[in-house]
């Protein structure tokens, strides 16, 4: 599988879906599609889901995430619980120092999984 | 929270301006990171606006001049906020109007309407004399570095440079000056005459922005790059806030707000181009409100004036649900959050929304919505 690496921009994350690496999407999301942007991330995540790791480390730190966003977030958070059946999924939820709406939003985003979530303000 | 204005104000703003194909007006403390993003936020306007390059350095020119005019006279400072720098660019069907507002002294003002009289009475032989001789003069003072500015503003635009003093107070008046520069297909004389109440148009526009508090206007096509071109600005404006959650909740309600617009405005008929709307910021003692104005078709009114009461009408507890709810729900028909952005504005301020309709014609309203932050 070819990794996916994206360079964070003013409206796009940083992305890093590697299988030698943690798994990482970072920084502003507010793209113009997200439907369109997450597209490949989440085909990507449902051909990984067929031959996953042991276990998959996946840190999220958003600096901006717009709602069209959290909605595609969502869907790879219900793929990664899909992995995490019967390979150990572990996400790293960071938000920045003094921003607890985004705790909160990892809060929502955790309810309907059986994941484990560490959150931690960097 | 209670608001110092009434929605309906915004629909009547958002109609002056819809005359407009373009407007940005910003009332307030001009940074250079400030005047960078406004220069660039006019530069991206003017792409979808599709100008010629001769006419987009014209402008560009004639900003960068005026937003100089604006911090060079910065110092010049009394309490009240009515003597902030005022600057605003409006495009019209025969080209741009760049306006700029700032205090001077009394003392100068004879000086500088002198100058500017001076140039506005050139012919175009007379220009290129009084411009050799301002070069040279140039070299040798600093001084003559203000009028070359002027000069050049005129040549450029094509156009004579217009004006107006309004008294401030004993030591100093307002100073309003503006250049207009002719699109390419329109004669120069025939523009000349079709904006002879420009400078008031401006000057209306800033009455307006003070009466209100507002720091910023824009009207336009809210496509991504316009939207990114806003935030930018707004990033910058409100760099100086300490508080994260604070700063983060503009930023954000911001891009719903914008991002909504960009995705559900509805346009006139004969309309091409992205969602035409307005989107304001005002600033009060203990709120920032973000505003924005677009059409809807008026079959849709109902809908969402329904969903704003019931998501006003609930305990956070309910919202983080709904929330959740709406994220849940795989609709793949639905291109965008499926009402999750007015959803994120309630949960992130923690204020009711503001929303109002204005009836515009048989097919469409106005849609206000007002999301407030307080601090």
């Amino acid at each position: 599988m070819e990794p996916i690496i994206i360079e964070a921009s003013f409206d796009k994350p940083k992305v890093v879906l590697n299988h030698t690496q943690q798994f990482e999407i970072s920084g502003r999301s507010f793209p113009e599609n997200a439907n369109l942007f997450y597209a490949p991330i989440i085909s990507w995540l449902k051909m990984y889901a067929e031959t996953p790791s042991l276990e998959t480390n996946f840190i999220f730190h958003f600096e901006l995430l717009s709602s069209s966003s959290t909605k595609q977030i969502m869907k790879v958070i219900l793929l990664l619980d899909e992995i995490n059946k019967n390979h150990k999924i572990n996400i790293f939820w960071h938000y920045d120092i003094g921003d607890t709406d985004m705790l909160k939003m990892g809060e929502i985003l955790r309810k309907e999984v059986a994941i484990s979530f560490s959150f931690k303000e960097i | 929270m209670e608001l110092s204005f009434d929605l309906a104000f915004f629909s009547s703003l958002f109609n002056k301006l819809d005359d407009y194909q373009l407007s940005y007006a910003y009332s307030g403390e001009f940074t250079d990171s400030l005047t960078g993003h406004i220069l660039s936020l006019v530069e991206t306007s003017m792409e979808v606006e599709s100008e010629t390059s001769k006419t987009k350095k014209k402008v560009y020119y004639i900003m960068v001049e005026s937003l100089q005019n604006i911090t060079r006279h910065q110092s010049n400072t009394i309490d009240s906020k009515t003597k902030e720098g005022f600057f605003s660019i409006h495009k019209t069907k025969l080209g741009y109007l760049v306006t700029s507002g700032n205090l001077v002294k009394k003392s100068n003002i004879e000086a500088l309407r002198e100058k500017i009289e001076k140039i506005n009475s050139l012919n175009q032989e007379e220009l290129r004399e009084y411009h050799k001789e301002m070069l040279s003069a140039a070299e040798l003072s600093e001084k003559g570095g203000a009028g070359l500015g002027l000069l050049e503003m005129l040549r450029k635009s094509g156009n004579k440079l217009t004006y107006d003093f309004i008294d401030v107070n004993e030591t100093f008046s307002y100073f309003y000056f503006q250049a207009n520069v002719a699109l390419n297909t329109v004669e120069t004389e025939d523009s000349a005459r079709g904006n002879e109440n420009t400078l008031l148009l401006a000057q209306n526009i800033h009455n307006i922005i003070l009466e209100h508090n507002i720091k910023t206007v824009f009207h336009g096509q809210f496509g991504h790059d316009n939207i990114k071109g806003l935030l930018a600005m707004t990033e910058c404006n409100v760099a100086t806030i300490q508080n994260t959650k604070l700063r983060k909740s503009v930023i954000s309600v911001m891009i719903e707000l914008l991002q909504n617009i960009c995705y559900h405005a509805d346009g006139k008929k004969d309309y091409e181009g992205e969602g035409p709307g307005l989107f304001v910021i005002s600033e009060g003692q203990n709120c920032m409100s973000l505003i924005t104005v677009n059409y809807i078709e008026n079959s849709k009114t109902k809908n969402i004036l329904d969903y704003v009461e019931k998501i006003n009408n609930m305990e956070d507890e309910k919202v983080k649900a709904l929330y959740l709810e709406i994220l849940m729900k795989d609709d793949v028909d639905r291109k965008h959050g499926g009402g999750l952005g007015l959803l994120d504005i309630r949960h992130k301020t923690n204020n009711k929304i503001d929303i109002a309709i204005e009836p515009f014609n048989e097919e469409l309203s106005y849609l206000n919505i007002v999301a407030h932050i307080s601090f």
